[in-house]
């Protein structure tokens, strides 16, 4: 096997560097949250567990993460229903325009998130509407819906017909093939889709910026914060985020794979 | 008819499938199909399709004569267009610039990483998920924070900057920070994961046994690559380079964060300030309906050319 | 008494003694201009064995989705124990399917697979009818197990249990052993014709295995472009095969054409000049009309005599002599062709008895029995039914 090793050790090489150029400010963003930092926490002053110790100490942290998870699990409710439900038709069912609802449903992935800001924004706009969590929730579904439908027809593709089939063949009503058979056959990408869309809110700004009038989600409150100066905090929050990422990933990959095994 | 009763009759998976079972024009009725699809389509429609084409009418609009900042009237005015442009084309032409070198830059350095993940590591589960794991994980963390953190590692007194100019790659007075370079490097550096995952599905698909096959026709690895692995991954190519390419081009936050008020403005920038700070909605409209436009005419161009028939 | 002859009241239309289980009327199922099934009409009696045997594309398949109500007629009417089920979705029709993927549920247990009828249903006893099912196929002690974890034979057995278990008016199997090898192929053929001799239930077999057809069922239809070409039990359709797809397609025939140029014996026997030989074909074995007839012998009933040598018995047609162009060795028997100028190449079968062994390039002639000669229609197609490396898949 080794004639098909692709330059011995070159590649492995590379792609490790690739792999500390993606996590360099991650450890940099995890060591200053330790940092005992004044206004600013740009400069290294010593090592402290203050920020950890109150995570909601700086104002307006705790209420912008908060803002961010409501956001964030609303709008992933909603995509992943939509979503599933757009997929199934499309990959399932026959009906002119199809190619049509495909391409409506690619456009917005092809939008550079700042044309979707300004679109809404226009729109909310030219409607007088107040702009708060209901236009950001609006807008975060909006842009992850396209994502949902996208992962979620990829693992309906996978699902054999003779399936649904099957369960008819067995006296299932449809509906009870679909909750029966289908569903629990999709739940995994179901999940994985939103998993896609709530990481994909919580972590937008340009469209929040761009649609949330007053309301604080925490990507909004670090770029306000940046010229000022970002508070430890910040740093905490991001840094155990990215910890219970790590936990909730390994986790995944673990009970799938005793699924597997089992 | 039951709206699930049309999918329970339909039998025929559209799309991209694996050897279904050819079982003809399925009995799926249209009508029942169509209810499915209602809730989401109306979604897209009502909150993509009319803002977008509020935008398109916005970008028209003409100032109030004697009116104040913000005040517009609706009109057909098509000047807007040249004037803006040739007010701002710079801006577009090196937003394009940036996030065309980035996305060459995110392919260069992910396509190692997907490839060790999923040819690589293969058959070693445990190792393959723990590198999935670092590559989405950091997806978590704030963008912002990690746009910032790049702000600080390539400050003029950092270590990068000072080891760079001590081996002679930068000039004594030479800045990563607030230049063009460090723009770009947070650009390649945002949109990495898009990149990664991609390659990596695509790669993860393919069969080893073609690489087998590729070395019992006396090809060498780099030939077998150049031949076999290159093209099969190519759809993963091209979902890669469009997830990168896409965000970069619209992307401020790099550009604001990371630049400077003069060589590195994109074009993101602009319309966010001419939206929130000058208030000029034409103006904004009209490079954002420019944006969206050019995006779709390169991308449909470059999708045909890439031979991909379905992208999603 | 077997374990799954408990009470049937809940069974939605258990088979009834006599009558027929099936009758497809008149039915044509249309893509476009293409008519896979054209005009099909075929009646099942109650409790049969029956086979729908045919090549890849004949129709066979489609027939019986579109009994089970997996897939739109065009034209005609299906009717299943006297009721007309032909707008009957599938969920409401007493027919259970065993698929040629198995289409096991792959998240519930093997267990569940089988009860999953019964629970759409609202049966009682579920659990223990599906394991009775499973006791059936002899695979209890698997009722724990996810079907990834099963070998195929095994997920076929799951397959049948789980349909078996409802107690149809009819049971359909579409080819459900193809995905076996040989010895577990046979093995699995004794035993579902030892469960539907068990438990009672009408069978439809679809298969493109003529060996196959013939060993399980009691009658099988022959299939061909979406037409039946004959329907008959297996000695009969072997013996008297009526059009030449299914002298070729069942088994193999060597088919050579002639002209009937006398009657003798009062008429019971035709004289049939095959390039200036008379051979001897039972009249009650040619369906010709007119002069004009393909002459066929199957390959087993043909003798090798040594090119020259003494005369045969009056009874037996003679052809030669030819020459041995190939001589294969298959364990049973051993298959030679032959070349006979001016008439054609035959297949000749001689089983492995002890018998000489004749080497390629030897003169022979061959000989048979007359009465075990029969005659199609002149104007069939000599190489129909047979396969050819050309053709598709």
């Amino acid at each position: 096997m080794s004639r098909l090793r692709l330059g011995g050790a070159v590649v492995p090489v590379f792609a490790a560097l690739g792999f500390v150029f993606l996590l360099v400010p991650i450890a940099y963003t995890v060591l200053f949250s330790f940092n005992d930092a004044g206004k600013t926490n740009l400069v290294w002053r010593g090592f402290t567990l203050d920020a950890w110790r109150n995570p909601c100490g700086a104002p307006r942290v705790c209420s912008a993460l908060v803002g961010s998870l409501q956001v964030g699990l609303l709008s992933t409710l909603v995509a992943t229903a939509l979503g599933t439900l757009l997929a199934v038709a499309l990959v399932r069912a026959r009906f002119r325009g199809r190619g049509a609802v495909n391409l409506l449903v690619f456009l917005p992935m092809a939008t550079p998130e700042v044309v979707l800001g300004a679109a809404l924004l226009s729109q909310f706009l030219s409607l007088r509407l107040p702009l708060g969590f209901g236009t950001v929730v609006v807008a975060h579904v909006m842009f992850c819906l396209s994502f949902v439908v996208v992962a979620v027809k990829a693992r309906v593709a996978t699902l054999d017909p003779a399936l649904e089939q099957a369960a008819a063949d067995l006296y299932a009503t449809p509906w009870q093939a679909f909750w029966r058979v289908t569903f629990p056959l999709l739940l995994p990408g179901i999940g994985a889709a939103a998993l896609l869309a709530f990481s994909l809110s919580f972590d937008d700004f340009i469209v929040t910026n761009f649609t949330s009038g007053g309301f604080t989600t925490f990507p909004k409150f670090v770029y306000v914060s940046a010229t000022r100066g970002i508070p430890p905090q910040a740093n905490v929050i991001s840094s155990a985020m990215f910890v219970l990422a790590l936990l909730v990933v390994v986790l995944v990959q673990i009970v799938s794979r005793s699924r597997r095994r089992r | 008819m039951s709206v699930v009763a049309a999918l329970g009759r339909s039998t025929h998976a559209g799309g991209a499938t694996d050897g279904a079972t050819p079982t003809g024009p399925g009995a799926g009725s249209g009508r029942g199909a169509r209810r499915l699809l209602v809730p989401g389509v109306l979604y897209l429609v009502a909150f993509f399709v009319v803002p977008v084409g509020t935008l398109l009418a916005t970008s028209l609009y003409a100032p109030v004569p004697g009116g104040e900042l913000g005040q517009f009237a609706p009109a057909l005015r098509w000047q807007n267009y040249p004037e803006v442009l040739a007010q701002f084309w710079p801006q577009l032409v090196r937003s394009f610039g940036f996030a065309g070198v980035a996305t060459v830059a995110t392919l260069l350095v992910g396509y190692p990483m997907a490839y060790v993940i999923a040819v690589r590591a293969r058959g070693r589960p445990g190792l393959q998920g723990l590198l999935v794991v670092l590559v989405v994980a950091p997806f978590f963390t704030s963008f912002i924070l990690r746009t910032i953190a790049w702000k600080q590692v390539l400050a003029d007194d950092a270590a990068v900057v000072t080891a760079l100019r001590w081996l002679h790659v930068l000039p004594p007075d030479g800045r990563l920070s607030a230049a063009p370079a460090a723009v770009v490097i947070g650009l390649t550096y945002s949109f990495l994961p898009f990149m990664v995952l991609p390659l990596y599905a695509s790669l993860e698909r393919l069969d080893p046994r073609m690489l087998e096959a590729g070395a019992d026709l006396y090809a060498t690895p780099l030939t077998t690559f150049r031949t076999v692995t290159l093209p099969l991954s190519m759809p993963g190519v091209v979902a890669g380079t469009l997830l990168t390419f896409i965000p970069a081009v619209g992307d401020y936050v790099n550009s604001s964060l990371l630049g400077n008020n003069t060589t590195t403005v994109m074009i993101g920038q602009v319309i966010d300030a001419r939206f929130f700070r000058l208030l000029d909605y034409p103006t904004a409209a009209v490079l954002s309906v420019v944006l969206m436009g050019s995006i779709l005419v390169l991308v449909t161009a470059y999708v045909r050319r890439a031979g991909t028939e379905e992208l999603v | 008494m077997t374990a799954l002859d408990i009470d049937q009241g809940e069974a939605p239309a258990s088979a009834r003694r006599g009558g027929a289980a099936l009758e497809i009327d008149a039915v044509t199922r249309r893509f476009g201009t293409f008519a896979a099934v054209d005009d099909l009409t075929l009646t099942v009696p109650s409790g049969a064995f029956f086979a729908l045997l045919g090549p890849s594309g004949c129709g066979k398949t489609t027939t019986l989705r579109m009994v089970a109500g997996l897939e739109r007629l065009s034209a005609g009417t299906i009717s299943l124990a006297g009721r007309d089920v032909t707008h009957t979705p599938a969920h409401r029709r007493p027919v259970n399917t065993v698929f040629q993927s198995y289409a096991l549920f792959p998240h519930l247990s093997v267990l569940e697979n089988v009860a999953f009828g019964l629970r759409r249903r609202r049966a009682r006893d579920v659990r223990a009818r599906a394991l009775d099912a499973l006791e059936l196929v002899e695979l209890t002690h698997l009722a724990q197990r996810r079907p990834a974890q099963l070998s195929g034979g095994q997920q076929q057995r799951v397959a049948l249990a789980r349909a078996v278990v409802n107690r149809p008016a009819l049971l359909l199997l579409d080819e459900p052993l193809g995905a076996l090898d040989l010895k577990l192929r046979r093995q699995m053929q004794l035993e579902l014709k030892r469960i539907q001799a068990e438990v009672g239930i009408t069978f439809v077999h679809v298969t493109h295995d003529q060996e196959e057809a013939m060993t399980m069922a009691d009658t099988v239809a022959v299939m061909n472009h979406g037409r039946i070409e004959q329907l008959g039990a297996p000695a009969d359709l072997y013996e008297h095969p009526r059009t030449a797809f299914v002298a070729n397609f069942l088994g193999q025939s060597n088919l050579v054409p002639g002209t009937v140029v006398e009657a003798l014996d009062g008429g019971r026997t035709l004289g049939v000049d095959v390039a200036g030989t008379r051979v001897r074909v039972p009249a009650d074995r040619s369906i010709a009309a007119g002069p004009r007839v393909l002459v066929g012998v199957r390959p087993e009933k043909i003798r090798l005599l040594p090119g020259d040598g003494p005369g045969v018995p009056d009874g037996d047609n003679v052809l030669g002599p030819g020459t041995v162009v190939d001589t294969s060795f298959a364990g049973v028997s051993t298959q030679y062709q032959v070349e006979v100028g001016g008439v054609g190449t035959f297949g000749v079968f001689a089983q492995n008895v002890g018998g000489a062994v004749h080497a390629p390039g030897t003169r022979v002639r061959l000989a048979w029995a007359s009465p075990f000669t029969f005659a199609l229609d002149g104007h069939e197609e000599v190489a129909a039914g047979t396969v050819d490396l050309d053709d598709e898949p």
